[in-house]
């Protein structure tokens, strides 16, 4: 991808790639273009085209104004436990006030952000939960579960207002759309269904993949869903009538694990059992940036943007650590350590410098980082 | 197989279609055709059945064939043939007495038939057929007994528990030398006997007396029978047999250890308020203030509705004779057309209001308006509550206007209209700006409209009107009172799951850093990023 004359992408060599460990240190600075200057004041991704490599006058030019500086300084802060086996998602609400996990032992937990404790125990489901979101007003959540189900569940009372049933074999993953009319599934039976909140039922049935769908996702709008596979697919579909509008294809097509729309809607992030994330501008269908240095060839591990504070790319990994990335550099610019086992679930606070991860069954717990 | 003569096996002449060299065959020694051909189980040979006067169709029959040679060379080799499928000799019952075995049939399918044998096969004589079906029957009856006694004999094998014991013959037999079978009389009492010895140690074998013996009782199932130390907290004693504890008292004391450990979990959890609990309480306390304020509310309204009552009481004994048409003020008024918002028809705004009034009535005489129930409390009477009888409901149209079953009471012996005219003033007016009055005597500063009441066309029917406003927000005020009500109920229910001892016994969290200072940061986060402080994720939470 190096090679590619995208505009975007810096003519940085494959030495950022090996180099991957915690590299705080400044990379080849003769002809990095101006990536920073580019990053615009929208929270997403996006990165002009027209990035001119202009060559700087020195190591302290612009936003590199030192190592220290140049990456966050997530610590410890909380380590929340209580789940019986290994935790497989975490997510945080919209408001930034409450977080959700949900475990293989069939219960969901919610905790409260600020100071941690535990607020709910919800349990219902008869095996072990995969996935879990919440709706963007905060009072439904969705789980997804090993019981081919999925129940819609109201946050105040913890009761469970409806069990979707249809999936014909294990659910992998759910997410709402904006509006919080609509869940999206995805599950091991090859197929990604579209419910109503309001009724329960199936509203469509895309035959997405020919292999287990690993993630769905909406973008900012609702208009469309995106969804990754096994087959080493990544397809983008459109919400309102079903049709599959593009589908993302590289050279090699290892099995994809993860996939995300950015906060702005126009690109993509792909995480495959290769252990490399890339980042996609979807409507050229073009890879622009991948990120390595992480472990990840067996399980499902999230992967998100943190726009808060600097930008960037957070993801867990199978070697019990937390990787951040610089999104428009690639380099790692912090490791995480504190889990004792591999962690596949992590999660960015929507207006604070704070990430939770959770960790597999040796650990059982989730942790809370903040950074300044 | 390969032919074990000495004949030669490849042709030298090759054949017809290629040069190749063809395997040959037969006395001749040409190769394999399309001709009949037969192997000989002996020699393994293959025969023409030109060469050796052999027909195909007679050759079909045959069942074992060895050939000339081999039969030559061992007399016993003699050619054997399929059987035909039916045996000629054998005849097929008859009793020569019921229709079909009495009728001469040629099928022309079965064996005989083909052989024209003149006793066909496919004939079934009804007799035959009826002695067939006893019999069937009667061995599906054996059948079914044999399986029930087996059946029963299993369960006969069971009825005595299992033993491991061996009883030696110079012991004593424990117990009766018969074991009385499970669900007889005195099975309990052996039993219990039984195991009584057991744990007495008295008629124990060698084996009872082991350590690894584990009598096969269901009800008595110790742990383990080597002895092992006691479950108390700090206890240094033997538990005793078929217990975890040496005393009662060691129970009780790991009980209270662990009621204790929740406690200081508890205390913990409950040190620094939890946010979540602070949120709580914050909406309990919004919802408790708006309730105290609707109380407040109906009784200001109530106030007002006392003073109308009261003020109507005061001109009920007044009179006019004043002529309607010589009103003053009607006059200078200017004619403007206005449309009636129910019947649509436009009027003089002289006589507007009176008309409005009336045409609504009309309609609403036509409706009803009721629920299956009736409102049981009823505060002050604000609901009509008659019951229809052709509809089975109760009214529910506040009281003072149901056009279908007000009787008018309140105006009953009121002659003049009675308008107070501090109202009339220009433009609109909410409630609380007509009630203003710093005293109730206020309300006539201005003196009021004297003309009779049926007849003034301005104020026509005023006194239910602005009684009916004061109900209706009066209604609305208990409706909403109820819904705070039915909120605060759920708040408590779920305030009794937070922080009780399941949540504290199954989550737990561990703070790297003190608590206050991590609060405090999430708090200036909070305000940084410019967010509303959160709410709790009650059903009304609107953002």
């Amino acid at each position: 991808f190096d090679n590619v004359p995208a505009p975007m992408d810096t003519s940085e060599p494959a030495a950022a790639q090996e180099s991957a460990p915690v590299s705080l240190e400044l990379p080849n600075t003769s002809d990095i273009a101006t990536p920073q200057a580019s990053v615009e004041s929208n929270s997403g991704v996006a990165a002009k085209p027209t990035a001119s490599v202009a060559p700087l006058a020195g190591p302290t030019a612009v936003g590199s104004a030192g190592p220290s500086r140049d990456g966050p300084n997530y610590q410890l802060m909380m380590t929340l436990s209580g789940h019986a086996k290994a935790v497989s998602s975490v997510k945080f609400s919209t408001d930034g006030n409450y977080l959700a996990s949900g475990s293989a032992d069939k219960t969901i937990r919610i905790w409260n952000s600020a100071d941690g404790k535990a607020v709910r125990n919800i349990s219902g489901h008869k095996l072990g939960i995969s996935d879990l979101a919440w709706s963007t007003d905060g009072r439904l959540i969705c789980s997804a579960s090993d019981d081919k189900t999925l129940k819609i569940w109201e946050t105040g009372s913890a009761k469970c207002l409806k069990t979707l049933k249809g999936h014909a074999n294990y659910v992998f993953c759910c997410n709402f759309n904006p509006q919080g009319s609509l869940v999206a599934s995805g599950s091991f039976d090859e197929q990604v269904r579209i419910w109503d909140v309001k009724t329960g039922s199936c509203v469509k049935t895309l035959p997405a993949h020919s292999d287990p769908v690993s993630a769905v996702n909406f973008n900012r709008d609702g208009s469309l869903i995106c969804s990754s596979s096994y087959d080493g697919l990544v397809r983008i579909w459109d919400t309102a009538n079903g049709q599959c509008v593009k589908t993302l294809v590289d050279d090699d097509n290892p099995p994809v694990s993860f996939v995300k729309f950015s906060p702005n809607g126009k690109y993509i992030l792909a995480a495959t059992l290769d252990s490399t994330l890339k980042l996609w501008d979807f409507n050229k269908g073009k890879c622009l940036k991948t990120y390595s240095g992480h472990m990840n060839e067996k399980f499902c591990i999230f992967a998100n943007f943190s726009v808060t504070g600097g930008k960037w790319i957070v993801s867990g990994s199978e070697d019990n650590k937390v990787v951040i990335w610089n999104l428009q550099t690639k380099e790692v610019v912090q490791k995480l350590e504190g889990h004792t086992d591999m962690v596949l679930s992590t999660d960015c606070h929507p207006h604070q410098n704070i990430i939770a991860s959770a960790g597999l069954d040796k650990d059982r717990t989730i942790k809370l980082w903040r950074s300044d | 197989a390969m032919p074990s003569n000495d004949l030669p096996q490849v042709s030298k002449r090759g054949s017809k279609k290629s040069n190749k060299p063809e395997q040959v065959y037969c006395y001749c020694r040409e190769p394999a055709d399309d001709r009949f051909m037969i192997e000989c189980d002996e020699c393994d040979e293959w025969y023409h059945g030109n060469c050796i006067q052999l027909t195909s169709t007679a050759g079909r029959k045959i069942d074992k064939y060895y050939c000339p040679s081999c039969f030559s060379k061992n007399p016993d080799l003699v050619t054997t043939y399929k059987n035909k499928g039916y045996d000629r000799a054998a005849k097929p019952v008859r009793c020569n007495e019921c229709a079909p075995c009495t009728s001469n049939p040629d099928c022309g399918k079965c064996a005989r038939c083909k052989a024209k044998d003149g006793r066909c096969m496919e004939v079934e004589c009804i007799m035959e057929n009826l002695k067939i079906e006893e019999k069937v029957k009667v061995e599906e009856k054996v059948i079914v007994e044999e399986v029930k006694t087996e059946k029963k004999n299993k369960k006969k094998k069971r009825q005595t528990p299992r033993r491991k014991v061996k009883i030696d013959e110079d012991d004593e037999v424990v117990g009766e030398e018969k074991r009385i079978p499970r669900g007889q009389k005195g099975w309990k009492k052996q039993m219990k006997d039984e195991k009584k010895k057991a744990r007495k140690g008295k008629g124990n074998t060698e084996e009872m007396e082991s350590e690894n013996y584990r009598p096969d009782f269901k009800r008595f199932t110790p742990h383990r029978n080597k002895p092992f130390q006691c479950w108390g907290p700090g206890c240094v004693y033997e538990a005793r047999k078929g217990s975890k504890f040496c005393s009662d008292d060691c129970g009780k004391a790991l009980a209270r250890k662990r009621l204790e450990s929740l406690n200081k979990k508890a205390s913990d959890h409950w040190e620094v308020e939890p946010v979540d609990e602070r949120i709580a309480r914050e909406a309990m306390d919004r919802l408790a203030n708006e309730m105290e304020e609707l109380k407040e509310e109906i009784e200001k309204l109530g106030i007002w509705h006392k003073l109308i009552i009261d003020y109507v009481e005061t001109f009920k004994p007044l009179y006019t004779e004043a002529d309607v048409t010589k009103d003053t003020i009607n006059e200078r008024k200017k004619k403007i057309k206005i449309y009636c918002v129910v019947c649509g028809v436009d009027y003089d705004s002289r006589v507007i209001s009176k008309h409005i009034v009336l045409c609504f009535k009309k309609k609403e005489k036509r409706t009803t308006f009721g629920e299956d129930e009736s409102c049981i409390d009823n505060p002050h009477n604000i609901l009509c509550q008659t019951f229809d009888e052709y509809e089975k409901t109760y009214c529910m149209r506040l009281r003072v206007l149901c056009a279908e079953h007000y009787n008018g009471d309140i105006e009953e012996d009121v002659h003049v209209c009675g308008w107070p005219k501090v109202w009339s003033v220009e433009g609109t007016r909410s409630i609380y700006e007509m009630f203003a009055f710093e005293k109730g005597t206020d309300i006539i500063e201005e003196g009021l409209c004297t003309v009779a009441r049926k007849e003034c066309k301005q104020h026509y029917g005023w006194i239910t009107t602005v009684l009916g406003l004061i109900d209706g927000r009066r209604l609305e005020h208990y409706i909403r009172m109820d819904e705070i009500e039915e909120e605060l109920e759920e708040m408590r229910e779920q305030a009794v799951k937070r922080g009780n001892a399941w949540m504290l016994m199954s989550n737990q969290t561990e703070y790297h850093q003190p608590l206050e200072q991590i609060l405090a940061q999430y708090e200036d986060g909070s305000k940084k990023a410019g967010v509303p402080p959160p709410l709790s994720p009650t059903r009304n939470t609107v953002r």
